[in-house]
């Protein structure tokens, strides 16, 4: 349990600070991701801040999350995401970031170039087995892309069954809408 | 005042443990101490999440190989304690107290003899032949430590406290029988006595390089000098020469230097990286692999220097081992960073002809389109 508390703090958050605004109900309309950027909420979701995070859910966050955030350096190695690197090295780091925390617990599915914000990033479909803790499987789309000295990093979790595969096209819309500072 | 002494008195009485019969044979073994069973019943659990969760390293001919080792060292404990191997880098081992032993892919790639791996072995067999996990846990407020375990997930923090009970959290006195015993069993089944000594002094090493002040395995009481020192004397005493194992081990245990370096690269663990290498001898990983996983644990460290040395590790790579395709990848990469977009080209494309299924296919090809004339 605590391992996966840990792995969606890193996945979905580089700042950790407690939410402090109440949700907004979403109709469609572009709102302030972190450090400048923005994005469109589907309409039916709902949003709130927390830190320099946007964590966007339907249902609540236990049940399908996405969430939009920058992260200047890992979260586990403090190392930093330079500028300049390749998207095939932005994802490396991501990637190592993933398996130090769950030892090893995820399965990489795809890592794969995409366009994220209109720049060159990385596409990860990630796998989280929870057997050990009696808790269904989840699945994560993961999308990064480098700027400045950092990663932005959009991310879709939610349990494989049933949750992810209904909600992802709303996750790939909004990745359409984002918007780099 | 008075009644407090009695109370503590009988506080010291119900906690002190009973005495309790180690197993002579497989046909002894019954939980039949208050708390065994529950203490079994939980290290099953243990056992199944460490399954269901992907943790063991698939290997079946490796494990009928430990297995064999195994009923060598306890042949009377046939089918009583089974022997697996988890997919991970660290360097450790641990029995349950129903009798699973589990070796990490790790500490067999820091071992370099089916002698050395049958003292560690034997050391584990005696934990759970000497009942030291009911003995250490008749307590009542300990039984739930696998429990606590379970509670946790992923590997390190399960098997952490488990391995505690295993190797750490024992008294000074179980740990001294389980290195004694053990020992004699390894002379017993016809093993080289001074291989024990290299065991533990290949696995300090080790402990050395990723800067570990106490290595799990040798736990912190006895202290490893005063071990090592025990063995030593052990071995000098004991007579005939024995076997050290050491063709048969390299064979069996082949792919596993590259499964752990291959984990640390991937996990960026250069200081793990870097502590394999200094163990693993070119008859267990080649020596142009040897100098691409090091240019990679240079590259990753990142320190000054580094990047010249890893690129000079990799030209070495290249030249030992033209076809091994991870190097290609490595100096593509660092041409790419370095503008040299032709010499990038020829590594990336080469890195695609030797590993065309490579995992990072995709990224690769997108580089390539990048770097056309």
């Amino acid at each position: 349990m605590i391992r996966a508390l840990v792995l969606c703090l890193f996945v979905l958050a580089a700042s950790c600070r407690v939410a402090s605004s109440y949700w907004a109900a979403g109709a469609g309309e572009r709102v302030a991701g972190p450090m400048q950027s923005s994005l469109v909420v589907p309409a039916g979701w709902k949003h709130r801040r927390s830190g320099e995070e946007l964590l966007v859910t339907r249902d609540g966050p236990d049940l399908q999350a996405i969430r939009a955030n920058f992260q200047p350096r890992g979260v586990r190695s403090g190392r930093p995401y330079e500028a300049g690197a390749l998207p095939s090295e932005l994802a490396e780091l991501y990637v190592a970031e993933l398996e130090t925390i769950t030892q090893g617990q995820v399965e990489i599915l795809a890592n794969e170039p995409a366009t994220v914000g209109g720049k060159p990033g990385f596409r990860l479909r990630v796998r989280h087995n929870r057997h050990a803790e009696r808790l269904p499987i989840d699945l994560y789309e993961i999308h990064g892309v480098g700027h400045g000295d950092g990663l932005f990093v959009l991310s879709y979790g939610a349990f494989e069954t049933h949750f992810f595969a209904r909600d992802l096209p709303a996750f790939e819309a909004l990745l359409g809408s984002f918007r780099l500072p | 005042m008075r009644r407090a002494g009695v109370l503590v008195l009988l506080g010291l009485g119900a906690c002190a443990a009973p005495h309790i019969e180690p197993f002579r044979d497989a046909g002894t073994v019954r939980a039949d101490v208050e708390n065994e069973a529950l203490l079994w019943d939980q290290s099953d659990e243990v056992d199944r999440a460490l399954s269901s969760a992907g943790l063991l390293y698939e290997d079946e001919p490796l494990r009928a190989y430990l297995q064999a080792l195994q009923t060598r060292l306890f042949p009377e404990f046939a089918g009583a304690l089974e022997v697996r191997v988890l997919a991970s880098p660290s360097v450790n081992a641990f029995t349950l107290p129903s009798g699973s032993i589990y070796v990490h892919a790790g500490l067999l790639a820091a071992l370099a003899s089916e002698a050395q791996l049958a003292t560690v072995l034997a050391h584990e067999g005696v934990h759970f032949t000497h009942r030291h996990g009911i003995r250490t846990r008749s307590k009542a407020e300990n039984v739930n430590v696998l429990t606590t375990a379970l509670s946790l997930t992923g590997l390190g923090l399960l098997v952490a406290p488990l391995a505690a009970s295993s190797v750490s959290g024992y008294s000074r006195d179980l740990e001294r029988e389980a290195d004694r015993l053990g020992f004699e069993r390894l002379v017993r089944a016809g093993y080289a006595p001074p291989e024990a000594v290299e065991a533990f002094r290949r696995l300090q090493a080790s402990a050395d390089a990723r800067g570990e002040e106490s290595p799990l395995f040798f736990a912190s009481h006895p202290a490893l000098e005063e071990r090592l020192a025990s063995f030593r004397a052990l071995a000098a005493g004991a007579s005939g020469t024995g076997e050290d194992g050491a063709v048969a081990y390299r064979a069996r245990t082949a792919a596993l230097p590259r499964f752990v370096l291959d984990t640390h690269a991937t996990q960026r663990d250069f200081v793990g990286s870097l502590a394999v290498l200094g163990l693993v001898t070119d008859e267990r990983l080649a020596p142009g692999p040897a100098a691409y996983y090091r240019g990679e644990a240079l590259r990753q460290r990142g320190a000054e220097g580094d990047r010249e040395a890893a690129r000079a590790a990799f030209e070495e790579a290249l030249r030992l081992a033209p076809e091994f395709a991870l190097t290609h990848r490595a100096l593509g990469r660092m041409e790419l960073a370095r503008g040299e977009r032709a010499t990038a080209r020829e590594h990336l494309a080469r890195y695609l002809e030797l590993a065309p299924d490579a995992p990072d296919r995709a990224h690769v090809e997108k580089e390539l389109e990048g770097l056309r004339p």
